[in-house]
């Protein structure tokens, strides 16, 4: 799975469209279900959908260099796309500080990254249920739903501070189980 | 996490919050120059994105097929619309190797709605349909095929049958299944072909695909799709 959608990306760089097609069928249920649960409405999720193929259209050619595995490019480009969107209010196809960051190319290959890849989502998910219940929810809530921290501590009912303290304590935490 | 030594306590928690998208206007700023100057900073930012990709392990919804016709539209015009054309063949067991031809429409408009198509010539007359590069994803095969009202004349243009297998042409007119046209033992030499006079409604696509010695048994295909290409009136491609 990996190297196909990894060899779907190289082609859709030399501007295969075929490839653009294929790698379409194969990962808009997952791209399109990433826009939908961030912005909560179809026709805007049908939009930034397409945004999110016009990018990896235009800009395919800087995936070889970056070292995340291809769907975890894929999806980042969808959240951001989608994130983007429910701030502004408004659409663009144009590359985000977010996917330039992604197109920077890496220090070199992580063997954590290389670990992911391979399959180990459910010790990423024993992690994530080590936390505490309200922290794991804001932990989803900002990355699957695009929460802001605004969003996040109105949601809990604590001040924006408390809820950045949890959060960061929460990632550190997280961080220290996956290392583990 | 990649080199812990290289970032401070505050940066290695801004990088987890960057990647959930947490980080707004200067600070966001801010933490991106910081991670263009500090590759470790990058490196965080990038295992934090593979780590958090696992979160949507259980999220997926298909979107309608309008979606992929829209984008198709936007991006590369009107005429790019070969998907009834997919759609077809996953009847007939085609579709998962399929590629979409790179068929070049120049000059058509590019926008949310179909630019009009002119009023089809009557078959009658002559006409010229062209697909400029018949291909499909990951495939070596390359044709260039040109009907110019009379006869179909297709020219091989690069790659080659797998071994111990014959190519053959078929012609799809919108829905319809796939029509036998010609089997294709020698792709350096091939024949021109006639192909139904009048030409049938909708989308003309020609496909190639590889098939036993001899041809496609009882002329439904079997093999996989090697290359193909939409026809469209010579033009529309040149004017």
């Amino acid at each position: 799975m990996r190297t196909e959608i990894d060899d779907l990306i190289a082609q859709v760089a030399l501007e295969d469209r075929g490839a653009l097609s294929e790698l379409y069928d194969r990962t808009s249920a997952k791209l399109f279900g990433i826009c939908l649960r961030i912005l909560k409405d179809r026709a805007a999720a049908e939009e930034a959908l397409q945004d999110v193929y016009v990018k990896i259209w235009r800009h395919a050619d800087r995936y070889t260099a970056n070292g995340l595995s291809p769907m975890t490019w894929l999806i980042a480009i969808a959240r951001n796309t989608a994130i983007d969107t429910l701030r502004s209010g408004h659409r663009h196809s144009k590359l985000t500080g977010l996917d330039q960051a992604l197109a920077l190319p890496a220090p070199g290959p992580t063997p954590e990254g290389a670990a992911i890849a391979s399959g180990e989502t459910r010790r990423i998910l024993g992690c994530m249920d080590e936390l505490e219940k309200m922290h794991r929810a804001a932990v989803r809530g900002a990355y699957l739903e695009g929460l802001s921290y605004a969003q996040l501590a109105e949601a809990a009912g604590v001040p924006l501070n408390t809820m950045r303290t949890w959060l960061r304590r929460s990632l550190m935490r997280l961080k220290a189980c996956l290392q583990r | 996490m990649t080199g812990p030594a290289h970032m401070t306590p505050e940066e290695a928690a801004l990088a987890a919050e960057y990647a959930l998208g947490l980080l707004q206007g200067a600070e966001r700023a801010q933490f991106e120059a910081a991670m263009r100057q500090n590759p470790a900073l990058l490196g965080e930012v990038h295992d934090w994105q593979e780590y958090f990709a696992s979160l949507t392990a259980e999220v997926a919804q298909r979107p309608p097929a309008r979606v992929k016709r829209r984008l198709l539209r936007r991006m590369f015009g009107a005429r790019m619309g070969a998907l009834r054309f997919w759609q077809g063949l996953s009847a007939v067991g085609l579709a998962a190797t399929l590629g979409l031809a790179s068929v070049f429409v120049f000059d058509l408009p590019i926008g949310p709605e179909p630019a009009p198509v002119p009023a089809p010539v009557p078959a009658s007359q002559p006409i010229s349909l062209i697909a400029s590069e018949m291909t499909a994803a990951g495939e070596d095969l390359r044709f260039l095929a040109i009907h110019d009202g009379q006869a179909l004349h297709l020219r091989h243009t690069a790659g080659a049958a797998p071994p111990g297998r014959d190519l053959e042409l078929w012609l799809i007119a919108g829905d319809a299944p796939p029509l036998s046209i010609a089997v294709l033992s020698d792709p350096s030499d091939i024949p021109n072909v006639t192909l139904p006079d009048p030409l049938p409604e909708g989308d003309l696509v020609l496909a190639v695909t590889d098939e036993p010695l001899g041809g496609a048994p009882e002329g439904v295909a079997t093999g996989q799709v090697r290359a193909l290409g939409t026809l469209v009136p010579i033009w529309q491609v040149w004017r």
